[in-house]
């Protein structure tokens, strides 16, 4: 059951066609954990948050620095020095006190027994290793995984729902796993949060999300969108 | 076959497969993706000629 005072918040979504209060309370029910509180997960949070989904568990061991802010608007330049996770469920709540919010700040690989319980991931890391361990553990525990990453004007969106569909490893299990200082301007990230929480939305509502099976290739710089099909490695290691 | 990289196009003569046009190009497979149409390809799969390929770099930011 909607309270009074969560017909009247979500009064704008409850009304959408196809949504309605059975879809919202779906989003109220859920339990989700969110890795890395950076361009992505900014974004991704306050939607997810704005939304209603209930239950939030958020993931980041890193604090504020200046250079985070052309990109990570949750934060101000009076918070460089905090650290995100904390910092992002406070700004969280004061949008939508209605959730529960816990934030954590230990390793990504420390924290398994913390979200094993949540019905989705979402990946807003800023590397290709922590992607993979978490595609692997995703793997392990049956979780659908929803990863994006940027650089520059560029950044991919796609779904891993196991034992269904192509796992990350399967596209980037060759790929190199360098991790360095990356160009990026703020929009981009801004722009592929918002299409994680976008299908976190609506693969939580029980609606069919469009990255299932296909990457979606994003280019700002010329506003291309170009959702392209992915193949199960039949050597894959991890999901084969 | 036609070869779009960074906003340019490339013709390249001949059959070949993903893993001898990156060579040729010289890109390390490690660092990009091949498009060919709406399908991502692995390094194996056999081009033609008349195919129109699309690369891009693997992104990892966040």
């Amino acid at each position: 059951m909607l309270s009074k005072k969560e017909l009247e918040r979500y009064k704008r979504q409850l009304i959408l066609e196809g949504f309605g209060e059975e879809a919202q309370k779906k989003l109220k029910d859920s339990k989700v954990a969110l890795f890395g509180l950076g361009g992505l997960g900014s974004t991704a949070s306050l939607y997810l948050v704005a939304a209603g989904v209930g239950n939030l568990l958020l993931f980041d061991p890193e604090k504020v620095e200046i250079s985070n802010l052309n990109r990570q608007v949750l934060y101000q330049t009076k918070d460089v020095g905090r650290e995100k996770a904390k910092l992002t469920r406070e700004k969280l709540l004061s949008l939508n006190s209605e959730i529960s919010i816990s934030a954590y700040t230990e390793r990504l690989q420390e924290t398994v027994d913390i979200w094993k319980e949540a019905h989705l991931l979402i990946d807003c890391l800023d590397n290709l290793e922590g992607r993979l361990f978490l595609n692997n553990k995703a793997t392990e525990l049956q979780k659908p995984l929803i990863s994006a990453a940027v650089e520059g004007w560029q950044g991919y969106l796609y779904t891993y729902i196991p034992r269904e569909t192509p796992c990350l490893n399967c596209i980037f299990g060759n790929k190199s796993k360098r991790a360095e200082a990356f160009p990026v301007i703020g929009v981009t990230p801004g722009v592929l949060g918002l299409l994680e929480a976008t299908e976190a939305i609506k693969y939580l509502a029980g609606k069919e999300v469009s990255t299932r099976e296909r990457i979606l290739l994003v280019n700002l710089e010329t506003l291309t969108f170009k959702r392209v099909k992915v193949k199960k490695n039949p050597e894959c290691e991890i999901c084969s | 076959m036609k070869v779009e990289i960074g906003g340019r196009v490339i013709t390249l003569k001949g059959n070949k497969r993903v893993r001898e046009v990156l060579k040729e190009l010289d890109l390390n497979p490690e660092t990009v993706l091949v498009i060919r149409e709406d399908e991502l390809l692995t390094d194996d799969v056999q081009l033609y000629e008349s195919d129109e390929i699309k690369i891009v770099n693997v992104i990892s930011g966040g």
